[in-house]
């Protein structure tokens, strides 16, 4: 669950420290329960795999379920740190900070969303694509792949 | 007038010799500019070669990070962070059952400067809950240092450690001074006293006994090429050493005599500076060294060869108590210190200890990308930072398994001619980022770099990509298929015959495909492969990234294709990240002293195979490690983890790979003997076992891809691959693409099926 108890403000020697602004932090908050609730009626989560677990193997049924990376809430405000420098065109550091969230997240639809979208802004749309088709094949929701096909179908009314 | 005649000779000889010395003067003036612009010139290539520092990737510490307890503490102890329940100092630590409380070190990362910060980190179950700070839980991102590797010339290729002025210990200091320049501090790069000294001692001898050499002297003299003796060489030397002094400080003089001075030779490397010398006589590094272990250094500088501490322990022994009692007598130590150091032996390590890096295969492939990815430009300004992806955790763990596999093997085959030798590479599914790598049995073996040069026959390996090829033609193949695997025999032109048997020299009749690839059969195999065309699996391979030279017969089907494992490891991850290729990376970031990043190689995808095709191959792989020849897998790895493989073996035993992923992490991993004679092991029996006790050995993500759209989830028995419900006791699904293909079905088994697939169930 998303612990709202749990967000407080940073201490003031944190300064440096990647965390996040209390505004971008209140709406991080409700775009992570947001995706929490759209996750918990789509499909199950991926449970990590502990060194020394001793937890059953998959049920037959269970094989090829879809199921839900596992997305720390780090990663949310990764992705919108890097939106808000988009919009600054500072694509450098936004693509930075989405490979950092990939690092975390790889198999997260909408970093390859945010990143298709840098390299469509700056004139690549074969790299653009690429990340496209990468969002599109990991979607695990409706709205995911929907998402991922409109970024590609208007990259492709851009650059036919 | 009559005065003035002799006056005008008299002149005469005056004007000649005013010009004469004129001349001379800009002569001298002439070339004190040109050895001042030559001693600047040396001094500086000398000082400013920093070398690039390659950094390992830092850990990241976040909620729901996967982070197991053990491994996080062994990564601390790599970064000489102490256990001390105080936790008053950055670089302590201490554990719980739960929790780690580190006070992390002040660092910088490509973010800027990171304070030093006591953190304590609650894990459980292997995931990151909660990261507090004054016990207040903070969210974001900590960043622990980053272990430093090693440093590198990326132009050079040579490798130098060195130390700056102000880690120096005193101790080495003062034994220089004592020894070598008693009057360093107060002289102008020469003194006349120690030479008028050296010269009586020298007359009194009757030969060359001492030289009255400053240690800026001595520096150089490095600058030369050639060792020549004359006055000329001698003058030019002591006003290089005047111009020297005028234009730097003391310490920088001092500081770069220390990192450039010769101590020794290993092989064809040539010992510079003290604090590579302390690790090739000691195994140490040089802030660690003692009193006497530093007056060692100083004592064999005079000559490494005739005092070599290992061919030469008494001359060297004799010669380092000379560097105490001189220091001695300037009062840098007390008698007391003298009395007790003189006892003590040299210490020094049996065999030369020639490890400047503890990951030599890393640093190997580091230096390789650089000089592919990064232009020369780049690269030549100094003290560049290289941030790599290297994982330690995982190299440790990485390490530990095939160290204790080994182990076992050289116990079981006592009679082997030569060590059993290995390859491995761990890369990132998602990003192909290299996390771990090794090229020798023996991780510190800095040589022949197995995992990038290696090239051995595949074996099976080279199966996924014939079904691969066979699953992207929807209307013909799926999982359930039927295919022969019935002997065969081709006929080429010339006359010659090819025939391929099965591991187990039986044929299996008729298969279905998802049976034969888990079960790994030849026939079928190289059946289905002349059946879809070689030209196909060979495009198909390429499509994977293969690049090299593909061998253009039949025997290609069966893995009679050499390659390096990284090549191995390029294929699989094309397969394990769903038909995206992406470039195995291990460097992330190159910035220069300043902290400024160069222009960065980024993650780059490309779709090569459709996300149905992949999904088809990935289950049929998975199949392979639930039911198939990767199935012992399960002895060491927990059930649950999700993962899809392949084992591959060659003719006679010869090379044992195997490759496989998780959700997270693909390991390729190669068993076999250098001069290429049999192991005895097959895929199964060798690569496996080091793939699995590896990913046993960290907690991850199970493979768990998204099911493409077009590809629905039906269930099949099990002995007769016919369609049938869900319900049926033998029943199994399997992802098939398309939404009208028809299958032959079967209601649910009688019950005497029921009984042996129960029986069956159990026995498993």
């Amino acid at each position: 669950m998303v612990r709202l108890d749990a967000v407080r403000l940073r201490p003031s020697e944190l300064l440096n420290e990647f965390s996040f602004p209390v505004s971008m932090l209140s709406r991080t908050v409700v775009l992570v329960a947001v995706c929490f609730l759209v996750a918990c009626s789509a499909a199950p989560k991926q449970e990590l795999v502990a060194k020394r677990s001793d937890a059953r193997a998959p049920e037959k049924n269970e094989r090829y379920e879809t199921k839900e990376p596992s997305v720390p809430s780090v990663v949310m405000s990764l992705i919108e740190q890097a939106k808000t420098l988009t919009s600054e065109q500072r694509f450098d550091k936004a693509i930075q900070l989405l490979e950092r969230a990939q690092r975390i997240a790889p198999n997260y639809s909408r970093i390859y969303l945010n990143l298709g979208r840098i390299y469509s802004e700056q004139g690549e749309p074969e790299a653009a694509r690429q990340m496209f088709h990468r969002a599109e094949s990991l979607a695990v929701n409706e709205q995911e792949r929907r998402e991922a096909r409109r970024a590609l179908s208007d990259e492709r009314m851009l650059w036919p | 007038m009559a005065k003035r005649t002799p006056d005008k000779t008299a002149r005469r000889p005056n004007r000649w010799f005013l010009k004469l010395c004129l001349a001379t003067l800009m002569l001298v003036i002439g070339s004190i500019i040109y050895l001042d612009a030559q001693v600047r010139f040396k001094f500086e290539g000398k000082r400013w070669s920093l070398p690039a520092q390659v950094l390992a990737r830092p850990l990241e510490l976040y909620e729901g990070q996967a982070l197991n307890l053990d491994n996080f503490e062994q990564e601390l102890l790599l970064l000489e962070y102490a256990k001390d329940g105080r936790l008053a100092r950055p670089g302590t630590y201490l554990k719980s059952s739960n929790t780690m409380r580190v006070f992390r070190r002040a660092h910088d990362t490509v973010d800027g400067r990171q304070n030093a910060l006591l953190l304590d980190v609650r894990i459980e179950g292997d995931v990151v809950q909660a990261i507090r700070v004054d016990g207040q839980v903070v969210q974001g991102i900590f960043t622990i240092e980053p272990f430093k590797i090693g440093g590198i010339y990326p132009r050079s290729k040579e490798e130098r450690q060195l130390v700056a002025y102000d880690d120096v210990p005193a101790g080495l200091i003062s034994a220089l001074l004592a020894t070598e320049d008693r009057h360093y501090f107060e002289h102008y790069g020469i003194s006349p006293t120690s030479i008028a000294r050296a010269m009586l001692a020298n007359v009194k001898a009757g030969k060359v006994v001492q030289g009255g050499s400053t240690i800026t002297q001595q520096l150089v003299k490095n600058f030369y090429l050639t060792r020549e003796r004359s006055i000329v060489r001698k003058l030019n030397e002591a006003a290089m050493s005047l111009l020297l002094e005028f234009h730097y400080s003391k310490e920088d003089i001092l500081e770069t005599y220390i990192n450039d001075i010769y101590l020794g030779q290993s092989g064809s490397t040539a010992i510079h500076g003290f604090a590579m010398a302390s690790r090739f006589y000691f195994a140490k590094d040089l802030q660690d060294l003692q009193l006497q272990e530093l007056s060692l250094l100083v004592a064999i500088l005079k000559g490494p060869s005739y005092y070599d501490p290992r061919r030469r322990p008494a001359r060297a022994l004799e010669r380092r108590n000379l560097v105490l009692r001189l220091m001695n007598e300037d009062n840098w130590i007390t008698k007391t210190q003298l009395d007790l150091t003189k006892t003590l032996s040299l210490g020094v390590t049996p065999k030369p200890s020639f490890q400047s890096n503890k990951y030599p295969a890393f640093i190997d492939l580091v230096r390789r990308q650089l000089s592919r990815d990064y232009k020369d430009e780049d690269l030549s300004s100094d003290g560049l930072r290289i941030y790599t992806t290297l994982d330690p955790q995982l190299q440790r763990n990485l390490e530990h398994v095939v160290a204790k596999e080994i182990k076992r093997l050289d116990r079981v085959q006592q009679n082997r001619a030569e060590p059993i030798q290995t390859g491995a590479i761990v890369t990132a599914v998602g990003t192909g980022e290299i996390l771990a790598i090794l090229g020798d049995r023996d991780p510190r073996y800095q040589g022949f770099n197995r995992a990038l040069d290696a090239e051995r026959a595949v074996g099976s390996l080279i199966k996924p990509a014939i079904y691969l090829t066979a699953l992207e033609q929807s209307n013909r193949y799926h999982l359930p298929s039927a295919i022969s695997d019935a002997p065969f025999v081709v006929e080429f032109e010339n006359g010659e015959r090819w025939s391929p048997s099965n591991f187990d020299d039986d044929s299996h009749g008729d298969v279905v495909l998802v049976e034969a690839l888990a079960r790994s059969h030849n026939i079928a195999a190289a059946r289905l492969g002349l059946e879809l065309g070689l030209e196909n699996v060979k495009d198909m391979l390429r499509r994977l990234g293969v690049t090299q030279e593909l061998n253009p017969y039949p025997s290609l089907l069966l893995g009679a294709q050499a390659m390096t494992p990284i090549e191995v490891a390029k294929f699989y991850q094309t397969i394990a990240s769903n038909g995206f290729n992406m470039p195995l990376r291990a460097i992330r970031e190159v910035a220069d002293h300043s902290g400024k990043l160069l222009s960065r190689y980024g993650f780059e995808v490309k779709q090569v195979i459709s996300p149905q095709a992949s999904y088809l191959l990935q289950s049929a792989m998975q199949e392979t490690m639930r039911n198939g020849t990767g199935k012992s897998a399960y002895r060491v790895m927990p059930k649950q983890l999700v993962t899809a493989g392949k084992t591959g073996t060659t003719n006679d035993y010869r090379d044992s790979w195997f490759a496989g992923f998780s959700g997270d992490y693909l390991g390729v991993f190669w068993l076999g003997n250098d001069n290429n004679q049999p192991t005895g092991l097959t895929g199964g029996s060798g690569a496996l076992r080091l793939w699995s006790g590896f990913m046993a050995s960290v907690p991850q993500y199970p493979l768990a891809p998204p099911r493409p759209s077009g590809v629905s989830v039906r269930w099949f028995d099990q002995s007769t691959w016919k369609e049938t419900s869900e319900n049926c006791s033998n029943a199994q699904p399997l992802p098939i693409w398309g939404d009208n293909v028809v299958f032959e079905t079967q209601s649910c088994s009688s019950t005497s099926n029921t009984i042996k697939s129960w029986i069956r169930s159990w026995l498993d």
